[in-house]
């Protein structure tokens, strides 16, 4: 049952000017699970997923994604090792319809234009996106399909890892439990490993193999959702205070 | 599938393929009236050049405000080639091509390395126009340079405007084809791709960079090689080829045309030469420039109200025509 | 053939003087650009149309170009916060092409008002007061010159001094620096917004009349200072008022050495080779803080 170590995060840091977002972390991401990495605002959740796909350099320390060292390296270089990303604050393509979008993120790996169409069509049906909508643009769709699309355009890039960075934010309790099964199916059926940051807790210890808790830029505590939902460490990390 | 795909060249082709028959045209229609043979040369060498910055504005983005110090480049080269050393501008226009391809790559690589996008490439691109266009008046000095006259295929250049017309159609045909092609490529995704939204385009595995290059030296090119036909239609050139408005006016047909649209850029690019040419006759002595402040405020406006341009029109049209036309052909 | 140290000295002098006419305008420039993140393509034509309005109202009332900064710089005030109504803030939403894109038109637009209105053959007024030289030795000093640059020098200082000490400076710092953050703390970001680039255009007509005092006035001005400030932001960054003032005055200073070592036609085009080698090496200036 041991499962190959997909991602090797050693002792990541990162500062911005006097602020200190990532602190020494160290994690290990292996192949096929769904981590859940929660913490805090301001705790580094997203500094550290920004870092892992190349937005920012780290000013130490190693990524190690299948044992091939791709610290520092652009993020388009991170997609073609097989590490895909949503959006917290969503990054549509406003002017481009929503297979076009898909199709945008299938190309990286199938050249020929109507193939990727058809491959970026198969992803949105696996993910349960109307056909219907297939041609509205970026620009008209509501937010849950926004997120929808998001997750199609990153998968549809062939990924062996996907970081969904707070994926059901501002959506409705019914939409999330919506995504919480589209991500299980993705995360089953697509054999694609996942790393959930999140805040809202009844998704991410839903759907969640392992917790990874985050605080101030260090790692707090790992565990089983249901270890680090009794943990005290964590509870004061949330509230201020210890627990009675 | 291969019906499919033949109904891609179809699309690709037939479009262009119409233009050229319906501008074939238009020589006879007005009687080979010279006024207006030359009318509308000039319209299509300037929806060829509107037509090259929708490849770089249009669908990559950028808004590059230095064509004319690409069309300079290349078209007098190959005009000097021509006058000097009697090289036939069918060489002289791919030589153009060349250097025109290799400024563009000169300044895009490292402005794209360094991530230089929005207002300050812009900026950059203005100051490459103002830069050939003082460096110019050093080489060439302060003076007009007239095309000596010269006949024959050999020269593209004739008694009459008709067959630099034909030819010119022709080339336009080439670029709309192409416009057509690089829409459905993966080059036109990806170009689109970060147009919308570059760190996003990254995160799917665009390289950027390599991209906007590609599509810069592309529109480069194309201007390049289209310069010695602007050239000849214009009857001279000078160090004020090189110019600075006259490069936004065609960033202006871009965005009013629409962004991307080909059908729009298109007939902006008509419908703004007309105009021009409209006002220029009737009220040219009394108020100059009159035309040029109509289209600035024309794309005030348009980025105002309607950012999508002629676009929305000029793409219901099209495909109102498409499906007439595939009715018929079915 | 080295012209003579008394030249250089007068010219580098020149330089110094002009870079602080152009801190002037690069101020306002900086200013809406770092509150607002809009590029005003047209910040030079302004100063283009204000130097007609001098050149006319100088003339007509035969009174210093200076002087009719009275006129020039309320009415400037006014037609900013016009333009920031009518124009500017339909599309600080919209995507950044599209508002470069309109900013561009304005610019085309006065641009070309002017070529129909004023043809292109330069205008100086008549009855600059201040068209003389001080004879120091060495060096001859244009009043007018000197005037210009310590009034532009006063300003620019004024106006640091109105950012740094003053509740409304502080607002419109808050505004720059995170806009969201800064409504919820009660600042009326939109009041700030209108604020600043009236103050911005206000700033170009003050320019326009010192400019007037010794230069010309051209359709294609505007384009020139335009693209001469845009260097002198990308030289300075936006830091702060010292690197603004000090990218100013290095860039005054390289073109009128250019324009007395070289020629005037190189000195039009150094500056630009500048702007794009720093841009290239230095995307955030010389002084700026990356």
């Amino acid at each position: 049952m041991s499962n190959a170590v997909l991602l090797e995060v050693d002792s990541l840091s990162k500062r911005f000017g006097g602020i200190v977002a990532l602190n020494n972390v160290s994690l290990r991401i292996n192949e096929g699970e769904i981590v859940g990495i929660i913490g805090p605002n301001g705790a580094g959740k997203t500094t550290l997923v920004n870092c892992v796909t190349g937005i920012y350099k780290p000013d130490s320390g190693k990524v190690i994604f299948l044992g091939e060292d791709i610290t520092g390296k652009p993020p388009h270089v991170i997609a073609v090792k097989g590490i895909a990303r949503t959006w917290q604050k969503i990054r549509p393509f406003y002017n481009m319809s929503v297979i076009e979008a898909v199709t945008a993120g299938a190309l990286l790996r199938t050249k020929d234009v109507l193939r990727a169409r058809e491959e970026a069509t198969e992803v949105l049906e696996f993910i349960g996106f109307p056909r219907s909508k297939f041609e509205m643009l970026g620009k008209n769709i509501t937010l849950i399909e926004h997120k929808l699309v998001d997750l199609a355009r990153a998968i549809a890039t062939k990924p062996k890892l996907l970081f969904l960075d707070e994926v059901v934010a501002g959506l409705r309790p019914h939409e999330v439990d919506v995504i919480a099964d589209v991500v299980k199916k993705i995360n089953r059926e697509m054999k694609i490993t996942l790393g959930v940051i999140e805040h809202v807790m009844r998704f991410v210890m839903n759907i969640s193999d392992r917790i990874v808790v985050l605080h101030e830029g260090r790692l707090l505590t790992h565990g089983t959702p249901a270890e680090v939902a009794r943990d005290p460490l964590v509870v004061e990390a949330y509230l201020g205070t210890k627990p009675v | 599938m291969t019906q499919v795909n033949s109904r891609n060249i179809f699309s690709i082709v037939l479009p262009s393929l119409i233009v050229v028959l319906a501008g074939a045209t238009i020589p006879f229609l007005v009687g080979f009236n010279q006024y207006y043979v030359l009318l509308a040369l000039q319209s299509v060498i300037m929806a060829s050049i509107a037509l090259a910055w929708n490849i770089i504005g249009g669908y990559a983005g950028q808004l590059d405000l230095a064509s004319f110090a690409y069309i300079g480049l290349g078209g007098i080269l190959a005009t000097m080639l021509m006058i000097e050393h009697n090289i036939t501008p069918w060489l002289g226009m791919f030589l153009g091509a060349g250097v025109s391809a290799a400024l563009a790559f000169i300044i895009g690589f490292p402005l794209f390395r360094f991530g230089i996008k929005g207002v300050w490439y812009a900026l950059s691109t203005a100051a490459l126009v103002v830069i050939l266009h003082e460096a110019s008046i050093m080489i060439l000095g302060p003076f007009d340079y007239y095309i000596p006259f010269v006949e024959g295929w050999y020269y593209i250049r004739f008694r009459t405007w008709e067959n630099l017309y034909y030819f010119s159609l022709a080339v336009l045909a080439f670029i709309i084809s192409l416009n057509l092609y690089i829409s459905r490529s993966k080059l036109g995704y990806y170009l689109k791709a970060i147009r919308e939204d570059e760190v996003a385009a990254e995160a799917v595995g665009i390289n950027v960079r390599k991209y906007k290059l590609l599509a810069l030296v592309i529109y480069a090119s194309i201007l390049g090689f289209i310069g010695y036909l602007y050239i000849v239609s214009q009857r001279t050139f000078s160090y004020n080829t090189f110019s600075g408005p006259q490069s936004v006016y065609v960033a202006i047909i871009g965005i009013v045309g629409g962004l991307g649209s080909v059908s729009g850029v298109f007939s902006a690019a008509l419908i703004l030469k007309i105009v021009e040419e409209y006002l220029r006759g009737y009220l040219g002595g009394v108020l100059p420039g009159l035309h040029l402040l109509l289209f600035g405020t024309l794309l005030i406006v348009v980025g105002i109200l309607r950012p999508e341009g002629l676009s929305s029109l000029t793409d219901t049209l099209t495909r109102k025509i498409k499906v007439k036309v595939l009715r018929w052909y079915t | 053939m080295l012209p003579s140290p008394g030249l250089l000295f007068q010219s580098v002098l020149d330089g110094i003087f002009l870079g602080f006419l152009y801190s002037l305008i690069a101020l306002g420039l900086s200013l809406v650009f770092g509150v607002m993140g809009i590029i005003n393509f047209a910040h030079g034509d302004f100063i283009m149309l204000g130097s007609y309005l001098v050149w006319i109202l100088a003339n007509s009332l035969r009174s210093d170009p200076s002087l009719m900064s009275i006129a020039t710089v309320p009415l400037f005030f006014v037609m900013g916060a016009a333009i920031y109504t009518a124009i500017i803030r339909p599309v600080l939403g919209k995507e950044p092409l599209i508002q470069i894109a309109v900013t561009v038109g304005v610019g085309y637009v006065l641009q070309n008002l002017a070529l129909m209105m004023f043809r292109a053959e330069p205008r100086a007024v008549q009855t600059t007061y201040l068209n003389f030289y001080l004879n120091l030795g060495l060096v001859s000093v244009h009043v007018a010159k000197l005037i210009s640059a310590l009034l532009s020098l006063f300003i620019v200082l004024g106006v640091h001094y109105l950012l740094t000490k003053t509740w409304v400076g502080l607002a419109i710092r808050a505004t720059a620096y995170d806009r969201e953050v800064a409504s919820l703390m009660g600042i009326n970001v939109g009041k700030v917004f209108l604020l600043v680039f009236s103050l911005g255009i206000a700033l170009t007509g003050l320019a326009a009349s010192l400019w007037m005092t010794f230069g010309q006035a051209d359709p294609y001005i505007g384009s020139s200072f335009g693209l001469l400030t845009w260097v002198i932001i990308a030289l300075g960054g936006l830091g702060g008022v010292s690197g603004l003032l000090a990218s100013s005055v290095i860039v005054g200073v390289i073109q009128s050495l250019t324009m007395t070592l070289v020629s005037p036609t190189v000195s039009l085009a150094i500056p630009y080779v500048v702007f794009i080698i720093v841009l290239w090496f230095r995307p955030q200036g010389l002084f700026g803080k990356g």
